[in-house]
């Protein structure tokens, strides 16, 4: 390893060049259309890296730019590029002025994810998606990646729950890739490897966490994201990129004056729908009863405060950054909030003409109070599991136990605590270096680090029996850090109509999580603390994973029209065997502009196809074993106790010292097409993924003492087509209509499993098998008449499980009169959705309002509805269905006793159809530019009235068809990234209407 | 001044070299680090007591569940009641928890076994170990072999054993009990080894020669059987002790849905009293298939040991070794110390005692046997025993007293070992009466 890294250390070390002097250039960018400045566009000096982006009033400043004739780039998205020549002297800075014109084509824009350099768009074979901050900041999202939902092509974006500070968030990135790790893309902060684990310490139930670490970033930060979605894009992130890399650019601040900008929001969050429940007035005997609504009890209207202080500015030599921000928010579960107070600096400082480091700093403190919702303890799960005749409002301070689950919600709602208490700290530290025009070399040093300390408290008598009826007190802390170093150098080569870009890079990252917890039972009355128990154990685990990787790429470009890249990855982690340690990760991609070619001119006019780029890559990516499994080569001996005596035996798990990635080949091919002089512009991908020795425990022989290994299982695929339509429908000088739709379809199939099909979830009814999508629904069904699919009774007029047919198929046929009902389980369904889409408008009214309206839907897709199972049970009966079997005999909607006991067993009858369509963002913008407020407010006063998930439309007959029980899906043996679909007692997504208001000075 | 930066920038990346990959976990010790040094080797020693009283319960609990000895609760899981009736499945957790955690404890005494040999330590620290692994080794491999009918002896460190039938098993059983005496009788365990590995109560070389009693017996040497009766020790009482954080197992499955009590028939015989009041007591709680149960005596608390042998086993497998070398008066003598035995009185005094009269005529050979296995019913409740004996005495079917000759092999097993595992030797569902089993005639 250590011959080879100074091979590449050759590259760090170029020859020192003398001191040039060097100039400023400044101007301003507008809206060709109506004349209003244009903020975030980006310009850039043509061949070097310097650059910048324009402010609010469209206003820019680059510095440090050699003296000389130079080409000044301005490019945005929605807007055709545009170009300028200027002489640059020292002695005066150059003003460029540039006033564009609407495109819906974005051939020009620079993405840098998955790209050694900063590269247009043109010449990177592969789809790259571009969110950028209006985007974000319009969508009233608390998190980033509830931000993106309904925003990108290839993503299914869930919010596992309705829980307050992000509610989960599942980012799929064309399909499921990986049964482990969440399955979740990697996410980089300007440049530096972020945690998004969902770590908890005590069980929230579900087997997931309603939070993902995402949420402590703060969405006002954001400038830019760029998500890569496969192998073929994400290749330079070697051995971490299977699931796709998302790529989060922090604002930096524009020279210039400074700017104090403040920006308000309050919002106010509603149940969208509540559940009907049996109100039925009497008891199974016809005794009147008195039922009690408990989702009352449950649920409030909550407020959501949000404050961002922001001040940016600075000179040719330093631009900064600094926002604060303080969020409180109140989930509409009672008893749940979620606070944010962060504070970020960036910092852009030229050292010297050609030296230039930027630092970023971010401090943010999450506090969330949460309860426990899905499996176990829970309080939507106490209502679900309880008779609605059961009030659990307290008589004189008492509460009552619930006759059936425990404990009782209210009392959960007022006294059990579960607080969570996130600091972290994010800094990062960029030196880029310009020793000639064509060569620049950078460096950057990041670091992630949080404590996240999380307790739990059960007073006392809240169970009526277990571990917990003596009351429970818990208190974890988890130090997670993760430290980044990234060394990049690129050469730009220009031979005749050739320009040769060479790239190579050096990374290595270095995980480090250590926790600790403390648990005791049989409290003191009173004391909430671990210590006030009489019955204490603890827990200490430390994980580290280290990663070290290098790159090589070379990009040849012919006229600035016909691009071919072609780069490899070498990788190493410590959680690869020592025979598997060093992974390689090829790949390649050509990208071809045919519209800018004269052949293809004479056939078509620019009016029609204005533009047309054919694309196609090739490449490799691998999944390293997450944290939970960082020591999987390793055959580890577990302690147990005998006689009082310290004993070890081997763990049940085997090691597998030939352990290495998951790996991925995926290729795609597409074009980007603008049509109409680029009012219409429109990407289509196809893609295809195979992911092979996907990881996950084969079974072992237990004759050898073991029971399982963490090895490689099987192969998956994922096929599917992406199309990007953005359209200009209108634009006139007081008009304009933008619209953008997204259409993704994907299709997952488990190609190859080398063990037995396995129950992903369990003690869920799904399956891995071979030859189906991942985690079907799977499981007992109720048997059905074969030719008039009328279902068969038993002889109290219940429904019959297939599982209660007799073994022999002969019987079974001639009791279900045809084959229909051969086996005993079967596929009941598939969470995996058909295809997702979007569809956004945006209106430009006169110079000052703006509105904008995203639906957003998933189409196809089932749902495992158990949280309606679940009211089947005898002792709860609790939904207006379940009436039926409190009806007096002889009413012909009576169904028998028992009817939905033994309904409860039958999994076939709670899959849904999960489709959905949701009015996700909607918002109207108005900017108040009298000079009566420009006097005070330079850029004038915004006020915003939004809403978010405001409406649902679909068949699904629970809260809402989006969700999962299983979160974050923590991966594990219990659970995998398969899992989704399940709805299950949890907090449903809030409606949230906000009003905002945003002052600049 | 830019000389600096470069060399800043060449010290970062050189900051990039300075890391290495072969992490270690620091969470739990490895095989290899384990099985190389003495305080992995006793500790070992220790596992290997706990994993042995895992499975030995687990072999009581399914011998118990399929000879009327034992009857699942009313929280108990179908598939639980379903083996009281003999229906037992290849996926049954019953099943695989026996076969599973019998060669875990195969697997600890192999990781002894090989470490042992090569790790310098105190002569008698590793005559202790050896003497205690082969030991354990044997007690499971020959609890399995009287479950399945064949089973794979050849494990360690081979992912795909192969299958052999219950005589090489039982034979391979004798070996390791000699090697278990030999080892231990190498030198006299150390302090090391009595005070930080071996448990309170339990006794290894009259454990070996118990066992070498036992299994001489099922494999019909008499002889043999009745010099390691002879040579076991008469006042000893050997027993794995348990506690809260290494439960009683058979306590630990009397609640919850894998719950097994006692059954009441064993208290059908009223002369017998004195030795099913040291194991039930009655309560009279009705089992998930109506089945009335009793409370257990014997496992009451969490801290209720598990005897490795009663010693009037071995006393019984004289009887029978006499009876059949053809010396009734010494044998009936025997069966009479066994009968006269009366609690908290005789040779250990902690142990069942029936407190019966001697037997009033001198009885032929069946009848002795008979008396025998009478006796092995009473005395050796709850050890997992019954099993083979039913066998012997072709008690076996539907609705016989053992429900099942043997069990599937697991479903886990067969899986993963394919081409090694034979056909299951009974469907899931039970075999007819007095079903002669197949493989049960050994040498």
């Amino acid at each position: 390893m250590n011959v080879r890294m100074f091979a590449l250390l050759g590259l760090f070390a170029p020859v020192l060049v003398g001191a040039q002097t060097t100039g400023t250039v400044q101007g301003t960018v507008t809206d060709a259309g109506n004349g209003l400045p244009l903020a975030a566009a980006q310009v850039r000096i043509d061949g070097t890296a310097l650059g910048g982006l324009s402010d609010a009033a469209g206003r820019y400043t680059i510095a440090g730019v050699p003296t000389g004739r130079r080409v000044v780039v301005a490019r945005r998205i929605g807007y055709a590029e545009a170009r300028r020549e200027i002489d640059v002297s020292s002695a005066a800075a150059a003003t460029v002025d540039f006033a564009m014109t609407a495109s819906a084509t974005t051939l020009g824009e620079v993405v840098v994810t998955g790209t050694a350099a900063p590269t247009q768009r043109r010449a990177i074979g592969t789809s790259i998606a571009s969110v950028d901050s209006a985007a974000i900041s319009k969508s009233n999202a608390v998190t980033v990646d509830q931000a993106l939902q309904g925003k990108i092509a290839g993503a299914q974006i869930v919010q596992n729950s309705g829980t307050p500070g992000g509610g989960g968030v599942t980012v799929r990135l064309r399909g499921t890739s990986s049964f482990i790790s969440g399955s979740d893309p990697l996410y980089i902060v300007d440049g530096v490897i972020v945690d998004n684990s969902s770590s908890t310490l005590r069980d929230l139930g579900s087997r997931g966490n309603v939070q993902n670490r995402l949420a402590d970033l703060n969405p006002a930060d954001i400038e830019r994201i760029e998500v890569i979605r496969g192998a073929a894009a994400a290749a330079l992130y070697g051995s971490r990129a299977n699931n796709g890399v998302v790529q989060i650019f922090t604002k930096r601040g524009t020279a210039g004056r400074s700017r104090i900008s403040l920006h308000s929001r309050v919002a106010q969050s509603e149940l969208p729908t509540k559940l009907r429940i049996n109100d039925y007035p009497f008891d199974i005997q016809g005794n009147p009863v008195t039922r009690v609504d408990a989702q009352d009890l449950i649920f409030r209207d909550a407020i959501t405060i949000e404050n961002n202080l922001s001040v940016d500015g600075g000179n040719e030599q330093t631009r900064y950054y600094i926002n604060g921000t303080w969020t409180d928010e109140d989930g509409i579960q009672r008893g749940e909030a979620s606070s944010r107070r962060g504070a970020r600096v960036n910092i852009t400082q030229e050292i010297r003409p050609r030296l230039t480091l930027d630092l970023g700093a971010n401090f943010v403190n999450t506090h969330n109070d949460f309860l426990v919702n899905g499996e176990g303890t829970g309080v939507l799960t106490a209502f679900l599991f309880n008779p609605t005749t059961y009030d659990p409002r307290p008589v004189s301070g008492v509460y009552p136990f619930g006759p059936v689950l425990n404990p009782n919600p209210l009392l959960a709602i007022d006294r059990f605590k579960h607080p969570q208490d996130i600091n972290r700290f994010i800094g990062s530290a960029q030196a880029r270096w310009n020793p000639l025009d064509r060569l620049t070399v950078s460096y950057t040093f990041g670091y992630d680090g949080y404590s996240l300390e999380q307790s739990e408290f059960f007073p006392r008598g809240s169970f009526p029996s277990g571990t917990a009826a003596t009351g429970l007190a818990s208190n974890g802390i988890n130090n997670s850090r993760i430290l980044n170093q990234d060394a990049v150098a690129n050469y730009l080569f220009d031979w005749n109509d050739f320009q040769l870009t060479t790239s190579g890079g050096v990374n290595y990252t270095h995980q480090r999580i250590r926790n600790t917890i403390a648990t005791s039972t049989n409290l003191v009355p009173i004391v909430e603390v671990v210590s006030g128990g009489a019955t204490p154990s603890a827990a200490q685990s430390i994980v580290e994973l280290k990663t070290f990787g290098f790159y090589a790429q070379e990009q040849i470009g012919w006229r600035d029209r016909l691009f071919l890249t072609g780069a490899i990855r070498w990788d190493a982690s410590s959680t690869f065997g020592p025979d598997e340690r060093w992974q390689v990760f090829p790949k390649a991609s050509l990208s071809y502009v045919v519209s800018e070619d004269d052949w293809f001119r004479g056939l078509v006019s620019e009016n029609t196809v204005s533009s047309l780029r054919l694309r196609t890559a090739l490449g490799y990516a691998g999944n390293q074993p997450s944290v939970l499994n960082a020591y999987s080569r390793f055959d580890d001996y577990a302690s147990v106790s005998f006689d009082n005596k310290p004993g070890v035996v081997n763990s049940v798990t085997l090691g597998n010292a030939a352990l290495k990635p998951e790996r991925q080949r995926e290729w795609e091919v597409g074009a980007d097409m603008g049509f109409l002089n680029d009012r219409i512009s429109l990407e289509v991908t196809y893609y295809d993924k195979l992911v092979s020795d996907l990881l996950f425990f084969r079974p072992v022989a237990t004759s050898t003492g073991y029971s399982r290994q963490f090895s490689a299982i099987g192969a998956m695929s994922n096929k599917g087509w992406e199309l990007l339509a953005r359209t200009i429908n209108m634009d006139q000088p007081n008009f304009r209509w933008d619209m953008t739709a997204v259409y993704s379809r994907n299709r997952n199939l488990v190609e190859r499993l080398d063990i037995p099909s396995f129950q992903s979830a369990t003690g869920y009814p799904n399956r891995i098998r071979q030859g189906d999508p991942v985690g079907i629904f799977y499981g007992v069904y109720a048997v059905r008449n074969c030719q008039t699919g009328a279902y068969l009774l038993d002889s109290l007029g219940r429904l019959r499980p297939s599982t209660s047919l007799p073994a022999d198929i002969a019987q079974r046929r001639a009791m279900a009169g045809g084959n229909c009902a051969d086996s005993a389980n079967r596929v009941l369904g598939d969470p995996n959705p058909d295809w997702v889409g979007s569809l956004l408008n945006e209106f430009q009214v006169g110079k000052s309002l703006r509105l904008r309206m995203l639906l957003d839907g998933s189409f196809g897709n089932d749902v495992m509805n158990l949280s309606r199972r679940i009211r089947d049970l005898g002792t709860a009966l609790n939904s207006p269905e379940n009436e039926a079997e409190f009806l007096p005999f002889g009413d012909p909607r009576k169904r028998p006793p028992g009817f939905f006991a033994r309904r409860l067993g039958i999994f076939s009858e709670y899959v849904e159809d999960g489709s959905f369509v949701k009015l996700r963002e909607v918002s109207a913008t108005y900017t108040f530019t009298q000079p009566v407020v420009t006097r005070y407010f330079s850029d004038g006063i915004e006020l915003t009235l939004s809403g978010r998930n405001l409406y649902t439309w679909s068949d699904y007959s629970g809260y809402d068809p989006e969700g999962n029980l299983f979160g974050q899906n923590a991966p594990g043996l219990t659970t995998t990234a398969a899992d989704r679909g399940f709805d299950f007692a949890s907090v449903p997504i809030p409606r949230t209407w906000s009003a905002s208001l945003r002052f600049t000075y | 001044m830019r000389q600096y930066f470069a060399k800043a920038l060449l010290a970062s990346s050189l900051g990039l070299v300075a890391c290495d990959l072969d992490t270690t976990n620091p969470n739990s010790p490895t095989q290899e680090t384990v099985v190389s040094n003495v305080e992995g080797l006793m500790a070992l020693g220790v596992g290997l007591q706990a994993r042995f009283g895992t499975s030995t319960g687990a072999f009581i609990y399914a011998s118990g569940l399929l000879t009327e000895e034992l009857g699942a609760i009313g929280t108990a899981f179908s598939t639980i009641s379903d083996a009281e009736g003999g229906t037992v499945a290849p996926n049954a957790g019953l099943v695989a928890d026996f076969w599973n955690s019998s060669y875990r404890t195969i697997k600890t005494a192999n990781d002894i076994i090989v470490g042992a040999g090569s790790v310098t330590m105190p002569r008698g620290t590793r005559s202790g170990l050896l003497g205690m692994a082969y030991l354990f080794k044997a007690g499971a491999i020959g609890e399995l072999a009287q479950g399945f009918d064949s089973l794979p002896i050849d494990t360690y460190d081979n992912p795909t054993p192969e299958f052999v039938d219950r005589t090489t098993a039982l034979t391979y059983v004798l070996a390791l009990l000699d090697s278990a005496q030999r080892a231990y009788a190498d030198t006299v365990p150390s302090a090391q080894f009595t005070s930080q590995v071996l448990a309170t109560g339990v006794d290894v070389p009259n454990t070996i020669l118990a066992y070498k009693a036992r299994y001489r017996r099922l494999m019909g040497n008499w002889a043999g059987a009745l010099a390691a009766a002879d040579s076991v020790s008469r006042t000893v009482f050997s027993r794995l002790p348990f506690s809260a954080q290494a439960p009683n197992p058979l306590f630990n499955v009397s609640t919850g849905s894998s719950g097994v009590l006692p059954r009441d028939a064993y208290r059908a015989d009223a002369l017998e009293v004195q030795r099913t009041s040291f194991f039930v007591k009655d309560t009279a709680i009705a089992g998930r298939i109506g089945t009335p149960l009793d409370a257990w005596v014997v496992f009451a608390a969490n801290t209720s040991p598990i005897p490795t042998y009663y010693p009037d086993e071995v006393l019984l497998i004289k009887a029978e070794a006499l009876v059949n070398l053809g010396r009734l008066p010494e044998a009936q003598a025997v069966v009479d110390s066994v009968r006269t035995d009366c609690p908290g009185a005789g040779r250990v005094t902690t142990d069942p005692g029936p407190c019966l009269a001697p037997l009033a005529a001198v009885l032929t050979a069946p009848q002795l046997i008979a008396e025998i296995y009478r006796n092995r019913r009473y005395e050796l409740f709850a050890t997992g025993l019954r099993w083979e004996d039913l066998r012997r005495l072709g008690l076996v079917g539907a609705t016989s007293i053992a429900k099942r000759c043997w069990l599937p092999y697991p479903v886990g097993e067969r899986n993963a070992n394919p081409g090694n595992v034979p056909a299951d030797p009974e469907g899931t569902e039970p075999p007819a009466n007095n079903n002669e089993c197949a493989s049960l005639e050994l040498p």
